[in-house]
């Protein structure tokens, strides 16, 4: 990991056992819709459920680790 | 606000001696039963007597639409179907969506109760206050493409809507169902077989005006947010475009898609194939509706020289009984054996589960070549799907014996059979597995009619976050805990299987659409059921009435199966929910059987059920106003 005022364009995360490259600052909303989710799911970072109301502004870390869970329901 | 609860007009036709009368139910009744399953369950249990064969003429039908049905809102169209269960033996169940609903109310009528059986095979017709039994002679033996056409061209008209059956309803095989618009099926329970042993092919009704609201400023208010609603709500937005299809895959990547009779949660060789996505993109025609409906989930599919529109399109429990069950890839095929299934009226469930489970059979040596009139009945064999069908349809050779489920086909096969089976109270499951959401496994296994995955709420809505519009409404009935996964079977969680299933049996009561109205994900919530009801016929009611009108229903229900001997001991899940997965994410999980086990005891308490019979205590009928019952039939289930 490099120190000092680096800016990075990209940064990895894992998410439901897999790693993706994201932007660096990307929003768990950004991310969601990159992934092709909407609102609809449960998200867990780092074990910590999040609430919806956070999905929007929540910026998203280096070696975060995501969970989403998308609802299957009935039908 | 009070304003007088409205009658229901009953029309009852006695087949046998062809009289046709329409009886009143004073509104001070029809409130407490006021429509759907409930009002079929009041009427059917007034005729049927204990221990009658459900293929005789002492079954009673009940078709039964809503005080509220005919109002011009979204998931306000469904009609239920009511007698005793040919499959199950037990009281029998089914709902449907369409057009046929809300006319059937806009001729007037709430119910239609047929008794005995007629000589000849003859349809209803209702017209207004012209009701006519009219010979069907011509029409028996067809499929119902065919019968729609030759029943609009002889009542020269063509505003009608028509509920029949195919040659599996006349043949009375143990799963055949009753179909609308050739392509919306009461499915389960075998409705389709009562019918057909009563020698009625098909009822008609003329297309008239919606109803009218109580209170229009106010309704419109609730019926125009649809569109403000649809918008935000993604869950039912995807439906609307998918269908109920859209989510096979993740069921398949999660490794909880039923896979070769249950064998296995894990399909990556055809899920991508089989999933909503992908029949969007390939062989969708269009998106087709129920009446005054914004969401359109049905499918219209077409596959030029093999598949015809008019039969519409496999819903999610289809594309797994006939795909993931049977080891099937071929989304095509899959759609054929949807049309075959809509064009002689069986439900596709128990068809393809009971298919699969002869595919699993015939792998274990249990079943022949010779049995199976030569046919190599593998798992994957996609070209085999047509043929059995038919088969079943007609009851020829392999047919027959299919024709009576997989339960009563075990039953001749002996007991390493039995063991390959997947049914409670012999109806086949969809394909929602408990190991995955144990909630829905409880109401599986304790459900009056069988297992069935439209009777609660479904798990993996207690996942989402407490601000969620999913958790906020559950929390308006008292469901306050969330989960991190699906799999905890825990005491909150019984109490959620048992609040939801009283839940989704007022809207099967109501005769509401559950992918509109529900509990959690859906586009209206408790709150607006509660406005439709005042709103839409001035209906002062409370979530607490509500409630209660559900609970009334699945204790009459049990009621009436206790009456035929069911006890506790009929609801079992099968040996295959609590046997270990093989392969994929799933492979080794089982159902906890502790767990599982504990859950039912608690629920039948929270019931109110007796702890050795788990049926309804004489203080749980009288609670539900369900004490005529037991003064007529005298039967102390406590």
């Amino acid at each position: 990991m490099a120190t000092g005022t680096i800016w990075f364009e990209n940064m990895l995360i894992t998410v439901n056992n897999k790693a993706i490259d994201i932007n660096y600052k990307s929003t768990l909303m950004e991310l969601l819709s990159l992934l092709n989710y909407n609102k609809s799911v449960a998200v867990f970072i780092n074990a910590r459920q999040l609430l919806q109301a956070e999905y929007e502004i929540y910026e998203l870390k280096e070696n975060d680790i995501v969970r989403i869970v998308k609802p299957l329901g009935g039908g | 606000m009070y304003n007088q609860f409205p009658d229901a007009r009953i029309l009852k036709v006695d087949l046998t001696n062809r009289e046709i009368k329409i009886d009143i139910l004073p509104g001070d009744i029809y409130r407490l039963y006021p429509g759907g399953s409930a009002l079929g369950l009041y009427l059917a249990m007034q005729d049927i007597r204990p221990g009658i064969d459900p293929l005789s003429p002492e079954n009673t039908l009940v078709f039964s639409v809503s005080a509220l049905t005919g109002l011009p809102i979204s998931g306000i169209s469904r009609l239920n179907v009511t007698a005793k269960s040919p499959l199950t033996g037990t009281m029998g169940d089914s709902q449907a969506g369409g057009f046929f609903p809300v006319h059937l109310k806009s001729n007037g009528f709430d119910a239609i109760v047929f008794n005995g059986k007629s000589e000849e095979p003859v349809y209803l017709y209702i017209d207004g206050d012209k009701v006519e039994l009219r010979n069907a002679k011509n029409i028996w033996g067809k499929v119902t493409g065919e019968s729609e056409d030759i029943i609009r061209e002889e009542l020269e008209r063509d505003d009608v809507e028509i509920a029949q059956i195919g040659p599996g309803g006349e043949n009375q095989v143990k799963y055949a169902c009753i179909i609308n618009m050739c392509n919306r099926a009461n499915g389960r329970n075998g409705m389709g077989a009562v019918m057909g042993s009563k020698h009625l092919k098909a009822v008609v009704v003329a297309k008239s005006k919606a109803m009218k609201p109580y209170n229009k400023e106010k309704f419109n208010e609730l019926s125009k947010s649809v569109k403000q609603r649809l918008e935000e709500n993604g869950a039912v937005a995807g439906l609307g475009k998918y269908g109920t299809d859209g989510d096979l895959e993740g069921f398949s990547d999660e490794g909880f898609l039923v896979t070769r009779n249950w064998t296995s949660g894990h399909f990556p060789e055809g899920a991508v194939n089989l999933t909503g996505t992908t029949m969007y993109d390939t062989i969708l025609k269009e998106r087709d509706t129920c009446f005054a409906c914004a969401v359109r989930c049905k499918r219209v599919v077409e596959i030029p020289g093999m598949v015809d529109p008019l039969y519409g399109g496999p819903e999610y429990e289809t594309v797994g009984t006939f795909g993931s069950y049977c080891g099937v890839t071929s989304l095509e095929y899959v759609s054929l054996a949807n049309q075959l299934c809509n064009m002689h009226g069986l439900d596709t469930i128990s068809c393809g589960a009971t298919i699969a489970f002869a595919m699993e059979c015939y792998e274990k040596e249990l079943l022949d070549k010779e049995k199976c009139d030569g046919i190599e009945l593998n798992f994957g064999n996609a070209e085999a799907l047509p043929i059995i069908i038919e088969k079943i349809a007609r009851r020829e050779g392999l047919g027959d014996l299919l024709a009576e489920g997989s339960y009563r086909v075990a039953e001749k096969l002996g007991k390493d059979a039995i063991d390959l089976t997947v049914t409670v109270k012999k109806q086949e499951l969809p394909a929602h597995m408990p190991q995955f959401k144990p909630a829905v496994g409880l109401v599986y296994a304790v459900n009056p009619f069988g297992a069935d995955h439209q009777s609660s709420e479904h798990d993996p809505f207690l996942v989402m976050p407490p601000d969620s519009r999913e958790r906020i409404r559950l929390a308006k009935l008292g469901i306050m805990k969330g989960y991190e996964d699906n799999f905890t079977m825990d005491d909150d969680k019984v109490r959620f299987a048992l609040d939801t299933q009283r839940y989704f049996s007022i809207l099967d009561t109501l005769c509401l659409c559950q992918f509109v109205w529900g509990p959690s994900w859906e586009l209206y919530g408790p709150d607006e059921m509660v406005d439709l009801c005042r709103y839409g016929i001035g209906w002062d009611t409370s979530i607490f009435e509500l409630m209660q009108v559900g609970e009334r229903r699945i204790n009459m229900m049990r009621y009436f199966n206790a009456r035929e001997g069911f006890t506790k001991e009929d609801d079992i899940l099968p040996k295959k929910i609590f046997t270990p997965l093989k392969g994929g994410p799933s492979d080794g999980v089982v159902l906890d059987k502790e767990a599982h086990d504990k859950a039912k005891e608690l629920y039948y308490k929270m019931a109110g059920w007796n702890d050795e019979t788990g049926n309804p205590t004489e203080v749980t009928m009288k609670r539900l106003s369900l004490q005529w019952l037991l003064e007529q039939y005298g039967l102390k289930t406590c």
